[in-house]
């Protein structure tokens, strides 16, 4: 939350629209791809640096990306039929 | 081509399903609840484009369920317009609904006295991400490329210490209102409760505490 990633892939990574970010949860990168994204990112992500962001923390925000579990089937949500 | 639609679909519906049932409320379940009270009735969804999840689930079937956005990204062009398309709508029977950003609303919020004094009915949902979100993405882009710090992008973008109690500016205003919804299993009594207000024929406006995008 500190570094406002949830402000483009939203709190629990689900990802946004209009400008915002790509889904990165579950099933994200593989550690070294999603430090190359943030480091050196594709499109509009605003690159985060080792001084503004150090590979510590950047870790921290890993272990809880990698920790979102998936969320229900949509089949399984009644919400979303829309026929 | 239908196929393809059907798998497009699908992957939509597998898209929303992320984060369904997060705190913050998703967009996307703003989206799905306000379709489930307004799929029974004539509806026009005031304002289309800023959040695209309804132009991309709903089933439109008339050239009035949709009408578009201000174009040129327009902030404070979302509730005027919707409450004049709800004007409009008003005699034809047709069920007038915006997804209102908070932002946006703060630009011109005495249109909620001009829905409340006319008896215009129109079913608001606040998008209350507390923040002007686009100039919060747009700053963290810029501070990115000139190589600032990202974390003060919200100074003079968020709307928030004190949050807006957008359901106590609707009713100062004469205006039906229930909020602020943190819990998303709470929305969809309250859009029925406001649903009932809408088709008395008077304004309503639900205030539920959303994601960014």
């Amino acid at each position: 939350m500190k570094y406002q990633c949830y402000t483009c892939h939203g709190t629990v990574g689900q990802g946004g629209e209009r400008g915002a970010g790509p889904k990165l949860a579950p099933n994200p990168f593989p550690w070294e791809g999603f430090r190359l994204q943030v480091r050196t990112p594709r499109q509009d992500m605003p690159a985060y640096r080792a001084a503004q962001l150090d590979d510590r923390e950047l870790a921290d925000i890993y272990a809880y990306v990698i920790s979102i579990k998936p969320g229900p089937a949509a089949a399984s949500v009644p919400l979303l039929k829309f026929d | 081509m239908r196929a393809a639609q059907r798998e497009m679909k699908s992957r939509t519906r597998a898209a929303a399903a992320n984060g369904f049932d997060a705190t913050p409320v998703s967009t996307a379940r703003l989206s799905a609840e306000l379709w489930s009270v307004l799929k029974n009735e004539k509806w026009c969804l005031a304002e289309s484009r800023l959040l695209s999840w309804s132009a991309r689930l709903w089933p439109a079937t008339e050239h009035y369920n949709f009408l578009g956005h201000a174009g040129a990204a327009g902030v404070g062009y979302t509730a005027p317009a919707a409450v004049g398309a709800a004007l409009a709508n008003r005699d034809k029977g047709i069920v007038t609904a915006v997804i209102q950003p908070d932002g946006d609303l703060m630009y011109a919020p005495g249109i909620l006295w001009t829905a409340a004094h006319h008896k215009i009915p129109i079913l608001m949902l606040m998008h209350n991400n507390r923040a002007y979100h686009q100039e919060v993405m747009h700053l963290q882009k810029m501070a990115g490329l000139h190589n600032r710090r990202m974390d003060t992008a919200r100074i003079g973008t968020a709307i928030e210490d004190p949050n807006i109690d957008y359901a106590k500016l609707a009713s100062a205003q004469g205006v039906w209102s229930e909020g602020p919804i943190t819990n998303p299993a709470d929305i969809g009594a309250a859009l029925g409760r406001a649903m009932a207000v809408v088709k008395r024929g008077e304004p309503a406006l639900v205030d539920v505490v959303s994601q960014g995008r």
